[in-house]
Formats: C-alpha cells, structure tokens, sequence
C-alpha cells in the first residue's frame, strides 16, 4: 500500500503474557500487558502512541476511550470497529492510511478477547453475537436464524460445512485433517492453548457431534487474552529495535447478497444468492503488493471453523470449485508443507483472538523468530478469509 | 392456497415482529406463507426488507408464494450453545430450503425440519411448509417431509 509515497510496517508485536481459558486477568490488564509488550518489542514509548484502534469492544474486550485513559495516550486518531473478529485487515488498512494520510505518525492496534468461563463471566453482557444478531430481519452475519434454533455461528457455519460436503463429496475424514494439521502446528508453538493436546483422526471420529458434520476440533477456542500491532511509517524504522515487515497489499471484504454468510463462500449456495459454479474473483491485494499467488511462502486464514478453509482456498483460487478437501489431504498444512498455512496452530488450535495473533505470527515469521516452526526463508505471507478480505505482508 | 399446517408450539426464542414485518408472522400464524412481491419488477423478497434488491422499488404487495420445496442443507443441532431456550429442544433439524415455482429469482427460506434427528434428510429431498404457533399469535416457519405429509393428511 502506498499514498503520498509513503509506505508503512508493522514495526512492534505483543500480546498478552499468557493466552489461555480462563487467565484470571480483566480485559484492561491483558490489552495493556499486549501494548506493553508491543511497544517493548520496537522499542518507542507510550509518548511515540498517536493513534489507536480496536475492534473488540467492552464488555469482554476494552473499548477505545476506555484504553487511551487507562494507559495515559494521547490520541489524535482512534478507531473501533465492531465486537467480531472479521475486522483484522480493516483495522490494519485503515490504520495504513491514517499513518499514510498524516492522521497519525504510529498507530497501534490492540485487540482483546475474554470468554464466558474466563474473566468475562464477571463482566456481563454476554450471550453470543449469533443470538442477538440471530434475531434480525436478516438473520446473523454467520447465518444464524435463532428463532430457527441455528443461533451460534457454529450451527450456521455446520450447514455451510454440509452444503460442501454433500456437493463436492467431501468427508468428516477431509474435515479432521483440517484440525489435526493446525493441532500439529500449535505442538511448536509455546503460547498455542492446546499445544499439548495431541489430535489424530481416532481421537477426532471419538469427538460428539455437536452440529452437522462438526464436532468440538472444527470449533475454534472461546479463551482469554490480547494481541497488539503497531504500525509505523516506513522511514521510522531506521532508529527501531526491530525489522519492519511491510503491509504490502490489502483488499477489504466484500460485501454483497452472496457473501452476506461471512464461513460460506460465493456461489456455494448459502444464504441468500444463487447456487453457481465458483466464478473467479480478481483479487488486487497481489498487484498491490507486487507479486504472485506462487510467490506466497505461506498462507494464513481465519479458522473460526474448519471448513472455513476450503472456502478460503477455493476464493482465492489456490484450488479450483471443488478440490480444497483434495488439495489438504494431498499437500498438508503443516510447516514443511509447499505451503505451510496457519503456523501459529490457528484459531482453532493456538486460540480465538480475531485473526489478530496470525498477523502476530506473520510479523514474526518475516523477523525469521519462529524457531522450530519457522517458514524457511519467508518473504510474503498472506493473510486471507473466507468472505474476502486479504493482506500481504513482506520481509 | 392452502393453508399450511399447524404442527406445534414454537419454544424458541421469540421473533422480533415490527409494523414493517408484521404482516409475515401474523400471515404464517394464520397458515399463510406470504412475502413482500415487488409491484415494480415482481422480485419476490427475502429477507424482509423495505426495498426491492432487484430493482431498488420500495413498492411491495405481500403475496403468497409456492409452500413446497426441496432441502438445500440440513443439520441436526445436537448441542444449544446459544440462547437457553434450545437447551430443552435440542436435537433439532434446522435446515435452508430451496422454494418451488420461484418468481424472478431463487428464493431460499430457512427453518427447522420437523423429523427424526437422527435422520437429517439429505440435498435435494421434498419437503412442505408448516408453521410452529407462538403465544401472540404469530407463526414461525417450518417444514415437513413431503411424503409423511402425504401419509399423515
């Protein structure tokens, strides 16, 4: 990305000092140890903070104004988003820009989550974004429909999951292998939940069903804790502690009668729009950033659920209409995989903090400090969802 | 058209019925599966919504459509991790299904398949509207398999 000719970095990365179930620890102490953290990581001061943005808001995240006064900033641009996880390439574009723009000189993005058998059980307010949202004349952005009974995002995405499997012959052996490989991947990473609960296809078929094809592994993590990016123009990098990685390309979401269910994808036939066969979509964010599909080195996707992958993969043409079950099975997930995706272990194995600890992992894997899960040689990463939005990040 | 069947009490939570909306849950507690047709273009809407996603006409007539169709996807919800009421229902069929004689453009309509949870019926099987009775008096829809309907009237 790049206006005025100025091009900007991720410059610091941080998140809370544990990631986990139930940590014990208020929304505000977990942002403000991620912040701290971040800002440890570049090395600038709380005084260098001009611009702030979120997404998670309270009661079970911190809302803006609430954090610039905890902490002491002084903010001439802030932004918050809504409470659900889709915003991460926005906050980060629009963060970009601002910087781009000369709203801010470094922006920080901080984001966090606390679940109702973690800290958030003392804050209220809960409930579920797929109950309320269930209820609307349109139903929930994941499909919900709560007067229906579909009133979590799970039951929604498990007839996403079905529409695939019973069109495309896919099986609950093709939607383990999703699970068992981040399951893999989060084994090499110290802060990942479940780094130490091993998952094979026996322990997975043991799994109860919960909804439709989708059993407790196809669900990502409800947990506690806080990421946060900051992001700087490129020329203030010189005099930081860290490489910057560079926020190369971006495309936001797409927003439309057929992608209206965030975990389905186009022309698949959920929701409201025709059943089609999958029409290829011209995605910018690689002309943005200069490169290619094969010149990925890896790939990360928003794994609220499992399927959500092969709906990733299919938009962004990696494989065609059909062949994303196939293309797991036969090229692996895994960090010696020809494309390695979701090193992190992912939402579903490292833990749900809004797609915002994959950018963490991203940065991290371009700084090549990612030891045993390290991507050889890593140069363009891509961050991608189902419903549409993307970045490239580059060493 | 017939009237729709009347296969039981709605348990879950309760629909949010506004002026706008109104006519579509009082049609179903009645056993009338109406919808909002364009007076412009006959786009027939769904969801409910003030303007026609066709052709951007606020004009609308509510219209009864076609009460048969056939399963896109089925699931059965075997756990209510949402709102308490699902607890005491659960395992339930919640299902998309696909409308007959659509006019204008498909029209795919969501609700729960009154059969056996163990059984979710696959792609492509019939299927007839009903409606579950509210306490106000409003209906929520839902369906049944094509042929028990048969068998049972």
């Amino acid at each position: 990305m790049r206006l005025g000719g100025t091009d900007v970095c991720v410059v610091g990365v941080g998140t809370s000092e544990q990631f986990g179930f139930d940590l014990g620890r208020s929304p505000m102490r977990l942002q403000a140890e991620a912040f701290t953290a971040a800002l440890a990581d570049c090395g600038l001061d709380r005084a260098d903070v001009d611009g702030f943005a979120t997404a998670h808001g309270s009661p079970t995240g911190v809302d803006y104004e609430e954090f610039t006064a905890v902490m002491g900033l002084d903010c001439r641009y802030v932004d918050q988003a809504w409470a659900h996880g889709r915003w991460s390439t926005g906050l980060v574009a629009h963060a970009s820009l601002a910087i781009m723009a000369g709203l801010a000189d470094v922006v920080a993005i901080a984001n966090t989550v606390t679940n109702g058998r973690g800290y958030a059980r003392h804050l209220g307010g809960l409930g579920g974004h797929g109950t309320v949202e269930g209820l609307r004349d349109t139903g929930g952005g994941h499909g919900e429909w709560s007067v229906h009974g579909v009133d979590t995002p799970g039951a929604a995405t498990s007839l996403v999951a079905q529409r695939y499997m019973e069109r495309y012959g896919a099986t609950s052996q093709d939607l383990a292998r999703i699970g068992i490989s981040f399951r893999d991947n989060a084994r090499l990473n110290p802060m990942a939940i479940l780094r130490d609960k091993p998952l094979t296809q026996e322990s997975y078929l043991r799994e109860p069903v919960i909804s439709g094809p989708f059993r407790r592994c196809d669900y990502s993590l409800a947990n506690d804790g806080a990421t946060c990016l900051i992001l700087a123009a490129a020329d203030r990098t010189a005099d930081l502690r860290t490489h910057g990685v560079r926020v190369a390309g971006a495309q936001s979401i797409r927003s439309n009668r057929d992608s209206y269910v965030l975990f389905s994808r186009p022309g698949l036939g959920v929701g409201f729009a025709d059943e089609t066969p999958l029409r290829p979509e011209h995605h910018p964010v690689y002309d943005m950033a200069g490169v290619g599909r094969d010149d990925v080195d890896g790939l990360y996707v928003y794994d609220s659920f499992s399927s959500n992958v092969w709906m990733t993969l299919e938009r962004f043409g990696f494989c065609g209409e059909g062949e994303a079950a196939g293309w797991v099975a036969s090229r692996g997930l895994g960090v010696g995989a020809a494309l390695p995706v979701n090193t992190n272990g992912g939402l579903l194995s490292e833990g749900h903090f809004g797609g915002y600890n994959h950018l963490v992992e991203m940065v991290r894997q371009l700084r090549r400090e990612c030891g045993a899960r390290q991507i050889e040689g890593a140069e363009v990463l891509q961050w991608t969802t189902p419903w549409g939005d993307s970045l490239i990040l580059t060493r | 058209m017939s009237l729709l069947r009347r296969v039981g009490e709605h348990r879950g939570p309760a629909p949010v019925v506004h002026p706008e909306t109104e006519p579509f849950w009082r049609g179903l507690g009645e056993g009338r599966l109406q919808l909002q047709r364009c007076t412009a273009c006959g786009t027939v809407r769904f969801p409910l919504g003030p303007v026609c996603w066709q052709c951007g006409s606020f004009d609308h007539k509510w219209a009864d459509v076609a009460t048969t169709g056939t399963v896109s996807a089925a699931v059965t919800v075997r756990r209510a991790t949402g709102d308490p009421l699902w607890a005491s229902e659960v395992p339930l069929v919640s299902a998309q299904v696909d409308m007959s004689d659509p006019i204008g453009a498909s029209l795919r309509l969501p609700g729960r398949i009154l059969c056996d949870p163990d059984t979710p019926p696959p792609h492509g099987t019939p299927v007839e509207a009903a409606y579950l009775a509210t306490p106000d008096g409003y209906g929520v829809l839902c369906f049944v398999l094509r042929d028990d309907h048969q068998e049972g009237s």
